[in-house]
């Protein structure tokens, strides 16, 4: 948890000195809480209390980044319970399993149907990020492992043998691999793998104070790039277990699980569906990277958008950039429409417009990603707004009339806008983006 | 002032600890200058608006200074050891009378304000010349 003022306020020498630059040590101590200063400008403090302090002020949960530069995904960083209390961070990266019981056919199959699956939604790209390997024993790993590195995509490569695991990260040259030895593993092995390839290594037990145990030896041996898994036999105890795991690092202040979460519903069924309602919870409820045995556009596309509903930041509100949008190819007899900067109201707007098939010029306006309405409620949406608009954009090099169309539910300001733009007729669009298409087709400059 | 009352940000008063007068400041809106915490309204109203707890930071109102509720936990009005004069002016009456309520009718008078200073070394010498009663109370922090 975040250190509050006054608990920094505690440790800090109280002489009001003013050599960090602030009147007193309780500004200070606001400051470095709210995390616009460092606490090493106060030049008086301890060395026990400066070590307490960082230590307190660490995040609860540690950050793991996996994949190379363009593929890159964060594990773990979160700091709250409820997405109310802040936000959360990183989203978990979901993946498929690539087993080595699966005939070439099939691997290439999945492969593919994975890598096909990108979805473009309110300007963002949706995908699954993580490819699993997992090695039988079968002699086809380390080929299995060069085809999924292939794809660009991050990695989670598991094997129950150390040499194996070394060999397949020597492959994935440029990129950081999750490494998991697989199996009832000694620290010390672990320790030994993760220094070799100074890579991030999972730790699995049964039981979370198996994991604690191994974490706490881990990180005593300087290995801190941790992912812990939970093994289970049901989601029950899967629900349970995330649930702990993140209690006992935000709120028991419990060091040895304050590490991502690895959860597999791939390991808990083999039926798709099940294990989608499974994934469903997963990502609900604290993990940090989910893996399912493979995935369709039915399956990957909800956990997707439930993902984006959770981990969007609900502290901004969604805004488009101000300005001039064009829709289509508009000429110089092209309707002129304006509209809110909400995300939401601009994808829905510019989306109706390109469903009449009439080419178009968007006016965006800032309204600091309000809705039309609210916007025109806060006084954030008005004529003398719109008409500096208009003037910067410089829309009348761009058209030959003088017809604005302006959203129906701000009738009211219609008239001010007359006034505000000289020599402009202001029409009166629907009220509802529904029916833009209709009015479009029967617009006339 | 450990789990203190949550404001929306649009309080008129922010009360803040001051630990070396062992007390309690606060500072109303429309007093622009700096305060004895080294903060001004503006950026105290930032520490507590939008819902945030921070203990030792409370959002309250000018009526509020002489309910009886005020810095209940804390001991109440006895804590105040400085206020603008501005807002002492203004709740004149009802803090006489609230300071006759609790026993300590010459109190307003021990409460300092931006004529005897802005920091927190300035105003002690003063609560310690009329004693101040917060000076005796048990520590703050």
């Amino acid at each position: 948890m975040a250190l509050k003022p006054l608990d920094i306020f505690k440790h800090l020498p109280k002489t009001n000195c003013k050599e960090c630059g602030f009147p007193t040590c309780l500004a200070f101590a606001m400051q470095v809480a709210l995390g616009k200063t460092e606490l090493a400008n106060c030049t008086q403090l301890s060395e026990e209390s400066k070590k307490r302090l960082s230590q307190a002020s660490s995040p609860p949960i540690r950050t793991i980044t996996l994949g190379s530069e363009k593929s890159k995904v964060n594990l773990g960083g979160e700091t709250v319970m409820f997405r109310h209390e802040k936000t959360f961070y990183n989203p978990p990266p979901i993946g498929i399993l690539l087993s080595e019981g699966l005939s070439d056919e099939e691997i290439d199959r999945r492969l593919e149907k994975f890598c096909s699956l990108i979805y473009e939604r309110v300007g963002l790209t949706l995908q699954g990020e993580v490819i699993a390997v997992e090695d039988k024993g079968q002699g086809r790993f380390l080929a299995t492992v060069k085809k999924a590195f292939n794809t660009g995509k991050c990695l989670l490569l598991i094997s129950p043998e150390a040499e194996n695991l070394i060999k397949a990260a020597e492959i994935c040259q440029g990129t950081k691999p999750l490494l998991f030895l697989a199996g009832q593993v000694p620290t010390e092995k672990l320790a030994q793998v993760a220094k070799a390839t100074s890579l991030p290594i999972v730790v699995s037990s049964n039981t979370l104070e198996g994991i604690a145990k191994m974490t706490a030896v881990l990180s005593d041996q300087g290995v801190t790039d941790l992912v812990i898994y939970p093994e289970v036999n049901s989601v029950g105890t899967l629900l349970k277990n995330l649930v702990l795991i993140r209690r006992a690092a935000i709120h028991g202040g419990v060091r040895q699980l304050g590490y991502p979460v690895l959860a597999m519903p791939a390991r808990l069924t083999d039926d798709l569906l099940t294990q989608t309602m499974y994934a469903c919870l997963a990502i609900a409820k604290y993990a940090s990277l989910v893996i399912l045995s493979d995935l369709s556009g039915e399956i990957l596309f909800p956990l997707l958008l439930e993902r984006l509903n959770l981990f969007t930041d609900p502290q901004r509100p969604l805004a488009t950039v101000q300005g001039l949008y064009e829709i289509g190819q508009p000429g110089r007899d092209a309707p002129l429409l304006v509209t809110s900067n909400f995300s939401l109201t601009y994808f829905i707007v510019s989306g109706e417009i390109q469903n009449s098939r009439v080419p178009a010029y968007l006016l965006v306006v800032d309204t600091e990603g309000l809705s039309v309405l609210t916007a025109w409620a806060a006084d954030k949406l008005n004529a003398e707004k719109i008409a500096t608009l208009v003037k910067q954009t410089k829309i009348e090099e761009k058209i030959d009339h003088r017809t604005l169309i302006l959203p129906g539910v701000v009738a009211g300001i219609a008239g001010e806008l007359e006034e505000e733009l000289p020599g402009w007729k202001i029409l009166l669009g629907p009220r509802e983006a529904a029916y833009i298409p209709v009015f479009l087709k029967n617009w006339k400059p | 002032m450990v789990d203190p009352m949550t404001t929306c940000g649009c309080c008129e008063c922010v009360a803040v600890v001051l630990p070396l007068c062992n007390g309690v400041m606060t500072v109303n809106r429309d007093y622009k200058g700096d305060t004895p915490c080294g903060m001004k309204f503006t950026t105290l109203a930032g520490t507590i608006g939008g819902g945030k707890q921070t203990p030792g930071f409370l959002g309250h109102s000018k009526f509020n200074i002489t309910q009886n509720k005020f810095l209940a936990a804390e001991g109440g009005l006895r804590r105040l050891v400085w206020m603008p004069k501005m807002l002492k002016d203004e709740i004149m009456e009802r803090l006489q009378k609230r300071c006759q309520e609790i026993g300590c009718p010459d109190l307003p008078e021990k409460i300092a304000d931006e004529t005897v200073g802005i920091t927190e070394e300035q105003i002690l010498p003063f609560l310690q010349e009329r004693k101040h009663p917060a000076l005796e109370m048990e520590p703050l922090i």
